[in-house]
This record gives C-alpha cells, structure tokens and sequence, in this order.
C-alpha cells in the first residue's frame, strides 16, 4: 500500500461570517484537517455545523459576507488561502471541483446538458485555441464522461435540456460537469440528498467507481452516517465549527472516542440491536455566534466537567491516524 | 370567429414545427393563442411592410404638387389617401414616417437595452457600491419627466439630425431596462447553477452575459416591447412640435401640418394620427402578448 500522503492539508482555518446585525459567526473556527489522497474522506456533522462553509472555504466562493479569517490551506503544497482570483479561477473545475445538493437548480435551464459539461473543458484545456476546432474534441469527452457514469446514450442526453431528465439524470450530468476536467480534489456537498433512496444508492454507487477509476480524492459531505460506512476510508466529525474527532472509517464504528461521535453513533437505529427508546442527544447545537467556551460538546456532554472542559481541548491522537479533540484522553483528565 | 380560431392555431402549428426546443415553441404557442399580441404583431408587421414599401408607393417623397393641393382620398387613383395643403401624396408621407419611426425605434431601442442591460447587469452581479451608484443615477434620472429632458437635449443641438434624436432617445430611456434586469439578476445570480459556473472557473463577464443573461431574457423582450410603443410617441412628439430632423419625413410633422389645415381637409391629420395611435398601440399589445407567453410563473398552471 502506498504511503498516505494529503492533499489538502487545512490547519487552523477560521471561517467568519458577519451578520447584518453586526455580529460574527465563527461557522469554521480552528479547523485543523487532512484530506488524504486518493481517499474517499468524509466530513460528518449536523446541519449548520459549519462543514459547507469549510468547502467554500477551500474552492474561497464564501458568499459576499463570509471572510477567511486565518489559517492555511495547503493544496498540493500551495497555500489556496493566498492565492489571488485569477488563480483562483485557474484552478476551479480543473483541479477542484465540486458538486451539489441540488442537481435541479445547479444546471442552467437555457443550456444543453453537453455544453455545461464541456463548459470546464473549454475554459481550462483549451482556452487558447478558438472554439471550431475544439468543438469536436470536447463533444467526445463530454460523451466519454457520460459513458463513464454509464449514461445510456450519451451522446443524445448530451443534446437535451435539463429540464427533459429526472433527477438521478440531473445529478449524472452534474457529477460529469465536476468531473469533466479529471480534477485532483473533488467536494461532493451532500450529493444525494435531493434523492430517493434507490436512485441515491445507483449515484453513490457511480461516484464510487468513477474515483475509483480516475484515482480522484473526495471530500464527501453528508449528515448519513450510512452513506459514510458504505463510501468513506477516512472520516472526520465536526461539531460547531470544530473537527471532533477523525479516523479511518471502521474505527470511527468501533472504535469511536469523542462523546459526541459515541452520542451520534448511538442515535442511529440499528437492525441488531433491540432498541427501547432511539437515543437522542440532548440540548441543543450551541449558537456560533457566542459558543460555549472551551470544548463546544460540553453543555450537552455526559462526561463533562465544568473545571477541565471550559477550557480548549488539545488534539490528541489515541491511535495512529485517530485524532480525538477531547479532554478525556490526556493527562490532565487522569490526574484531576 | 371560428374559422378565424383555425386560421391562427394552424399558422401557429407550422410556426412551431420548425422550433425543435420543446421550451420556445410552448412560449410560441402560448403567444399565438394570445389573440391581442398577434394583432399587435399584424399591426406592426403591415406598417413594416408599408416601409419597405415606402420607394415603390411615393418615388419622390414630398414633392409639392402645387395644382393638387387638399386632394380628398380616393378622389384620384394616384393618391389615394389624398393630398395635403402643399399638394403632397398622404400615403407616401405616411409611409416614409413609418420608415423614419421605424429607424427611430429599432436604433433608439437597440442602445437603450444595450445601455440598461449592462448597467443593469453590472449592477446587481457586483452590488454594493456599485450598485448603489448606478442606482442612484437611474433614480434621479426618473426624477425628472422623461419627455421634457429629451425636448432639453435634443434642442440644445443646432443640427437635429435622425442621430441626435435617437442618441437622445436612448440615452434617456434604459432606466426602466436597468430596474428590470438588475431585479432578474438579483434573484439569478444566487442560483446554484451560478455557483456551479464560478465552479468551472468562468470568468465575471462570462457568468453575467453567459449564463445570468440568457435566463433574464423574457423581461427584457417585455419590457422592450413596450418602450417602443413609448419611443414612437417621443419621436411624434418632438417632430410634432418642431423638432427633430427637418430633412425626414415624420409623422409628427404631417400631423402638426393636418392640424393646422384640419377643418377644410380633415383627412391629413387623421390618417397620420391613426397611423401613430395604431403602430404604437401595436408595439402595446406585442409587449402584452409577449409578457403572458413568457411568464414563467403561469405556465405552471
């Protein structure tokens, strides 16, 4: 086996919103991860925890209020967080791109599904040479990446209009659009969810085999632990702006350290076990606007003790390749 | 009424057999069972043609026919809308001001879109500052009564040349093209398939005119539709009052000329005013037509 190497490698990114009432949302605040190559690495957590800011922050499309407010955010050994615009847009579509929740209203409704996909194509490969003579060339690799998510004539989808598939189809053409660049990086933003569950499975199934077969890294974001055991090799769980927790993903099942993990895990139903009650967690997400200080579990955590865990915990890696940011696991916790 | 419900969803059916896209030919569609805008479409159609026609109807506009003056219609086989006090042919007058409207319209209407859809573009694509001053421009431009400002304008030129009148025009009226398309964009400009685009690495400019413009399209028509209805009236009224082009043939004019010779030939003024009322009632109704085929919001039902 190769040596694992990252090929996003986030340290201490801060991703700030600021609010029309003058406050400012810490959405990413302190994010320290790896994204192996070559991986398929998840990025778990609850709504609004802050893990699509974290890949807008990566591709840096925040919305007009958002501002990357420290940290780095090293690509391939370049930090992204200082390039400028037209770097920027050098690299999106070519070497990271990424796709959405919404397959429906991410396609332009006025273009055929073919000149979207071929869009990136045209903009990178060939963006020198005129359009005549590439035209071909990018209307056999859009059919060849069609055929590659097993499109059944591909050549004809790639003539029609959006409007005229469904949505399993959309988000075919939508997965050929990231993909059509052969990107190093891409960030799949809960790309199933939109779905019902016998397409959602056909279109994991699809990506699967097609990073698979390009070698492409993912970053696959979901709130599905389900979707996370079926696709993920690494997993990372955040938590209120914060990674939690990370590991390989069959140590995250059986092994898991964090509280919140543990809490997680133990509120999905389980066909093995003969559940009384569906264990929720309780309290609430803490608002990012004012979070709870020290560890952000720590209202809601079972084992938390008010004199430790107000205050920051340090990562600590329990294992090799199994992070945990919790106070449990140092020192300080034995001896108090 | 029958026979006239066949005549017009049979032309519209071979129409649209040769539009392959499913999405223009229900707009099409809808269009042609919209009985007002296809007769505001008729009617500008056959004042086009009476353009075109304009050479072959009068060889030689505004000649003075001294000996012909105040010919009733359909005295003489040659004039058959009659003549005016100076002996000219009404109906070549009237055909060379539709050619003059015509050119005021399609210029007039091509620089103000042009103008007030990049301004509008621009605008809400960018916004902050940038908007707040464009939109600062467009409100005190509205402020002040569109018609008296171009009258402002156009008589500060000695020469008022078919130029000037048109610039004039133009540059007075991309304000309402402006607010319609910057609101477009404004909701465009979140849509996924935005974020996609940037996504791809599209540059600014290729996102606005690209991928926002195409789907801001259906107000835009509308709205252009209807300000050429508009266009015709400035025009008219500005020749009507003196101003303008003296060297054109215009509408205003042959109207300001049968106003004043209206109790013994009343004809003049009425055929020319008809003219105007009915291109410009066309232009209305198109614009009509066109708002409800394109409407997006009630093709759902």
């Amino acid at each position: 086996m190769r040596p694992e190497r990252a090929l996003v490698r986030i340290s201490g990114l801060k991703t700030f919103f600021s609010t029309d009432f003058g406050d400012t949302v810490r959405a990413v605040d302190g994010v320290d991860l790896d994204i192996i190559e070559g991986k398929i690495n998840g990025l778990v957590g609850e709504s609004a925890c802050g893990k699509s800011t974290l890949s807008l922050s990566i591709v840096k499309l925040l919305p007009s209020n958002g501002r990357i407010a420290d940290g780095r955010i090293l690509f391939s050994g370049e930090d992204l967080i200082r390039k400028s615009e037209d770097d920027m847009r050098e690299i999106r579509g070519a070497q990271i791109s990424m796709i959405f929740q919404d397959p429906t209203s991410s396609l332009n409704p006025v273009f055929r599904i073919g000149s979207q996909i071929g869009e990136a194509i045209e903009l990178h490969r060939f963006k020198d040479e005129p359009k005549e003579l590439t035209k071909k060339v990018v209307r056999e690799e859009v059919t060849t990446i069609l055929q590659l998510l097993r499109v059944p004539d591909a050549e004809r989808v790639a003539s029609h209009y959006p409007h005229e598939y469904s949505g399993g189809m959309r988000q075919r053409a939508m997965i050929a659009m990231a993909m059509s660049c052969r990107p190093k990086l891409l960030i799949a933003d809960e790309p199933t969810t939109n779905l019902d569950v016998t397409i959602q499975a056909q279109v994991n199934e699809l990506i699967l085999d097609m990073v698979k077969k390009l070698g492409t890294t993912v970053l696959l974001i979901t709130h599905d632990l389900g979707i996370v055991a079926e696709m993920c090799d690494r997993v990372a769980i955040m938590y209120a702006g914060k990674v939690v927790e990370c590991a390989d993903t069959s140590t995250i099942f059986k092994r898991s350290k964090h509280p919140y993990t543990e809490a997680l895990l133990s509120s999905i139903p389980r066909v093995d076990i003969k559940h009384k009650r569906l264990e929720g967690i309780p309290g609430r997400v803490p608002s990012l606007v004012d979070p709870p200080p020290g560890c952000r579990f720590h209202p809601r955590c079972r084992y938390a003790r008010a004199k430790i865990c107000t205050q920051d915990p340090p990562t600590v890696e329990v294992e090799e390749g199994h992070r945990v940011a919790c106070w449990r696991y140092t020192d300080v916790w034995e001896s108090d | 009424m029958g026979g006239g419900n066949l005549g017009t969803s049979g032309l519209g059916g071979s129409f649209v057999g040769r539009f392959k896209e499913r999405r223009y030919s229900l707009t099409l569609r809808r269009f042609w069972k919209s009985k007002m805008g296809v007769l505001g479409l008729l009617s500008i159609l056959s004042f086009a043609f009476l353009a075109l026609l304009a050479p072959v109807i009068d060889s030689k506009p505004g000649l003075l026919r001294p000996g012909e003056r105040l010919t009733p219609p359909l005295e003489s086989a040659s004039y058959l809308l009659g003549t005016d006090s100076l002996g000219r042919n009404l109906l070549g007058l009237i055909c060379w001001g539709a050619r003059s409207a015509f050119t005021v319209i399609i210029s007039a209407s091509a620089i103000s879109t042009s103008i007030g859809v990049v301004l509008g573009l621009v605008a809400a694509y960018y916004g902050g500052a940038v908007d707040s001053v464009i939109i600062k421009i467009i409100d005190i431009l509205l402020c002040i009564p569109e018609f008296f400002l171009i009258l402002l304008a156009v008589s500060m030129f000695h020469q008022q040349t078919l130029t000037v009148v048109i610039l004039t025009l133009a540059i007075f009226s991309w304000m309402d093209v402006s607010r319609v398309v910057r609101s477009a964009v404004l909701s465009i400009r979140e849509l996924p398939y935005v974020k996609a685009a940037r996504l791809s690495g599209a540059s600014d400019a290729r996102i606005m005119f690209l991928h926002i413009l195409p789907n801001a399209l259906s107000p835009i028509i509308v709205i252009m539709a209807l300000r050429m209805g508009d266009f015709i009236m400035t025009e008219t009224g500005l020749t009507f009052i003196g101003l303008g082009d003296p060297n054109v043939i215009s509408w205003g004019k042959t109207v300001n000329e049968g106003f004043q010779t209206l109790r013994v030939a009343p004809w003049v003024g009425t055929f020319t005013g008809l003219a105007i009322f009915l291109l410009t009632l066309g232009f209305n109704l198109l614009g009509d037509g066109l708002r409800d085929a394109l409407d997006v919001k009630q093709r759902l039902t």
